[in-house]
């Protein structure tokens, strides 16, 4: 059986579309987000999700019936979230190897939920399902990010003065870095969002090159169209999201427009401080290794 | 007890090596035989060893620790037989079964001026007043020493030692005329206006290379954070003499900026690598010839796409025809102007000016997937080797000399526990190729306190390293408990065969 390949990274930082791009290789199978790394039992992910907010279950519920029934109807949803409620006490790990059964031992799982970065615990979960496990460490620049988070809030409402997307981008790196410096060497890799996007073809063979998998040119062609997914597009009204929702709008990838991603200077003042203030030291140094300048 | 000999050729980054277990704690120092006086010639080429010297080879010499301040200085440099070392604020020398050190070179004190004591302010050099109340107060003319090299210029009948000043009052190019002492041979600043420091020597054919620093050059390899620093590169074919002329353009042509910390010759090339704490360290090299100044270019960037994790090169050597980089982060592998923590990393460049990553962290570049050809991750797969301060060649093996942090970690995390379990201490290495390495030394021969293999000197006599001891770890090892934080001491220790016999006997 394959190791999965967990791509490490905050929210709003390219993870819908790298996963797409990556779980679109014909070894792999990408999954939607399935959060799995939030309990130690998938009644304990359950119970953390306000019931009002299928923003978090959605993409598990997507995953099992297009797994179980081929499809993600209304129905099939339905019959999914059944299924997850008789079986509150399942580790991750069980649900995991339920889905590398359904998808075939030959495929590696990508799987690349932000929730997974939101604390050290939810890491170390992911290490204890899978100690051989392969991690993608994803960045983006944090000031785009956090103009990305903001407009993101915004567009649902919520207040901008009380979100602090500099903070959640500096906590969810140093979970990583910290997982990072217990990992074997060669399980753990990072790379620049903007980086890659720019230059897809330089980047993906090296990737698939790290992990074994083939980087030949079919390969390639077929990681350059994440649309053909079947997560790659909205999902049912109980289970609408799995993805980033710009993305699921507007899949196909613009490769000409990625090539032209900007990376702004770390220097000079960021978007939601208030009087020009600028990054926070931590962020700035923390930005500089991976390469930001 | 052998070294750890670990496989090469992995496809993807292998695991961490496993360390090797510690040698046993070195005991009573073993005498060095006396050498007879070699004579001052080109040295030879010598057929390769089969093996690289095996742990436990290298020991402390009879010599006691050379006098001084070690803060981040301890080169060492070997003539005729005899050894010199920068120590704080002089230089000293002594032959192997000496019982002293001798002073080589001590620069007298000097008055400061207007310009000179604002300087001195500065940098905090002057305690008792403002720069203006400083006039006239008499203060070292040296602040320490860059670099040894072994050079042969056009008034030299015989290649001479060479070793340069770090002053206020401007650096200096020093000499070793008789083998014992060294003098200045050059003008203050080698002819460049508020060139005071002087970071890297190298010989590169025909020419003695030197690359001025700034000032707050102090502790070697620590380079500076300053971004606006211009890289200064100068060079002489008559050192004796002087004759020092600008070999590069300021940027090297580009806009680069920042302090070169290292300079080598290799593959009719000289190499210079420039230290950036934001970015990373960049290497350049340019052929060395007449026409000045020198077309350099650029072979890495971007500290190997290492980043802030490999702002700066610590030391740099050729060996058959490969020339070998050691990257990372001064002193405990970060500090408040970088990244970190990190362990050091070793890198290799071909004639054509290609790289590989021999020991490191794997990384996607723009020239392909870079994994550690050697299998060994950062710091030789331990993560408190935070530098590679010495690399040199004996015998036909590569080695490098390691400075580790741990025990100055264990130190920070409980000053006052005088139960402190201290570990740590450096390692030194061996390669014939880069990829397959063996233990020389590890965990400092048993002794936490020895925490970096400084400086490294080979001659057909034997292999000498230049050891730095912390105080501060060695009385809390001793179960003396806490002491008050001291600049490190110098042992030095060799492997000859004089040595091994001893042993055996």
């Amino acid at each position: 059986m394959r190791e999965p390949l967990f791509i490490l990274a905050p929210p709003r930082s390219y993870t819908s579309v790298v996963g797409g791009i990556l779980g679109q290789h014909p070894e792999a199978y990408g999954l939607p987000e399935v959060n799995l790394s939030k309990g130690d039992t998938l009644g304990d992910l359950w119970d953390s999700v306000p019931i009002s907010v299928n923003f978090s279950t959605s993409g598990l519920l997507r995953l099992l019936a297009e797994l179980h029934e081929g499809n993600q109807s209304e129905d099939a949803v339905l019959r999914a979230r059944k299924w997850v409620l008789q079986r509150p006490h399942w580790t991750p790990k069980q649900v995991f190897d339920h889905i590398q059964d359904c998808v075939g031992p030959d495929r590696m799982l990508v799987e690349k939920s932000p929730h997974n970065t939101f604390t050290a615990q939810n890491l170390r979960r992911l290490v204890r399902c899978f100690p051989r496990a392969n991690f993608l460490h994803l960045t983006r620049h944090p000031k785009t990010h956090g103009k990305s988070m903001l407009d993101l809030m915004r567009s649902y409402g919520e207040d901008r003065d009380i979100i602090d997307p500099e903070r959640n981008w500096y906590r969810s790196h140093k979970n990583i870095i910290e997982l990072a410096e217990s990992l074997p060497t060669a399980q753990y890799m990072q790379i620049r969002g903007e980086t890659l996007l720019r230059a897809p073809l330089v980047y993906l063979p090296q990737i698939c090159e790290w992990l074994d998998i083939d980087s030949g040119k079919d390969a390639i062609d077929a990681m350059m169209h994440p649309e053909t997914s079947p997560y790659a597009m909205p999902g049912p009204p109980s289970a609408p999201f799995g993805n980033d929702p710009n993305y699921l709008l507007e899949p196909v990838l613009d490769f000409d427009r990625l090539a032209r991603i900007s990376e702004p200077e770390l220097d000079g003042a960021v978007a939601w401080k208030k009087d020009g203030g600028t990054l926070a030291r931590g962020t700035f140094r923390m930005a500089r290794r991976f390469g930001y300048a | 007890m052998t070294g750890k000999t670990t496989k090469k050729g992995a496809s993807k980054a292998a695991k961490p090596a496993k360390a090797a277990k510690p040698a046993a704690k070195s005991g009573a120092k073993t005498k060095v035989a006396k050498a007879a006086k070699p004579k001052r010639a080109a040295p030879r080429r010598r057929a390769a060893a089969k093996t690289p010297l095996k742990i436990g080879a290298l020991v402390p010499m009879t010599l006691p620790p050379p006098p001084g301040t070690f803060r981040g200085q301890g080169s060492l440099a070997i003539l005729d037989g005899r050894l010199f070392i920068a120590a704080g604020d002089k230089v000293v020398s002594a032959a192997p079964d000496d019982r002293r050190w001798k002073v080589a070179y001590e620069p007298p004190k000097r008055a400061l001026g207007d310009k000179s004591a604002a300087l001195a302010e500065t940098l905090g050099l002057v305690k008792d007043g403002p720069a203006a109340k400083m006039m006239g107060v008499e203060v070292a003319g040296a602040l320490g020493f860059g670099p040894f090299a072994s050079f042969q210029g056009k008034s030299d009948k015989m290649p001479a030692l060479y070793c340069s000043t770090q002053s206020i009052f401007g650096a200096h190019i020093l000499r070793s005329a008789d083998g014992e002492t060294l003098e200045p041979v050059s003008d203050p600043g080698l002819g460049q206006s508020d060139l005071r420091a002087v970071a890297a020597l190298a010989p590169a054919g025909e020419w003695l290379v030197a690359a001025g620093a700034p000032i707050h050059y102090r502790q070697r390899h620590r380079g500076t954070v300053n971004r606006s620093d211009p890289v200064r590169i100068v060079a002489s074919t008559d050192p004796a003499k002087g004759g020092w002329e600008a070999v590069a353009e300021p940027g090297l042509g580009s806009d680069v900026t920042g302090g070169v910390t290292a300079l080598c010759a290799a593959h009719g090339h000289v190499y210079a690598a420039v230290m950036n704490a934001d970015l990373g360290f960049s290497l350049w090299r340019a052929e060395p010839g007449p026409d000045l100044p020198w077309k350099w270019s650029e072979v890495v960037d971007r500290g190997g796409h290492g980043y802030s994790l490999s702002p700066g090169v610590s030391a740099m050597v050729e060996h058959n025809g490969t020339l070998y980089v050691a990257a990372g982060i001064s002193e405990y592998g970060y500090g408040k102007d970088y990244a970190g923590p990190s362990a050091a990393e070793l890198l290799r460049v071909d004639a054509d000016g290609n790289w590989d990553l021999l020991m490191g962290r794997p990384r996607f570049t723009p020239g392909g997937l870079k994994v550690p050809l050697s299998g060994m991750g950062a710091g030789f797969g331990g993560g408190y080797h935070s530098l590679i301060p010495s690399l040199t060649v004996y015998d036909g093996w590569l080695y490098a000399g390691t400075r580790n942090c741990e025990s100055e970690f264990i130190i920070r995390g409980g000053a006052e526990d005088e139960t402190l379990e201290m570990a740590g201490g450096a390692a030194l290495w061996a390669s014939k190729d880069g990829l397959d390495w063996t233990q020389v030394m590890t965990d400092g021969d048993g002794n936490p306190a020895l925490t970096a293999v400084r400086s490294l000197a080979a001659t057909d006599t034997g292999l000498f390293a230049a050891m730095a001891i912390n105080p501060q770890v060695l009385a809390h090892d001793m179960g003396l408990g806490a002491t008050e934080k001291a600049a490190d001491e110098i042992e030095v220790w060799a492997a000859t065969k004089a040595v091994k016999s001893a042993k055996k006997g």
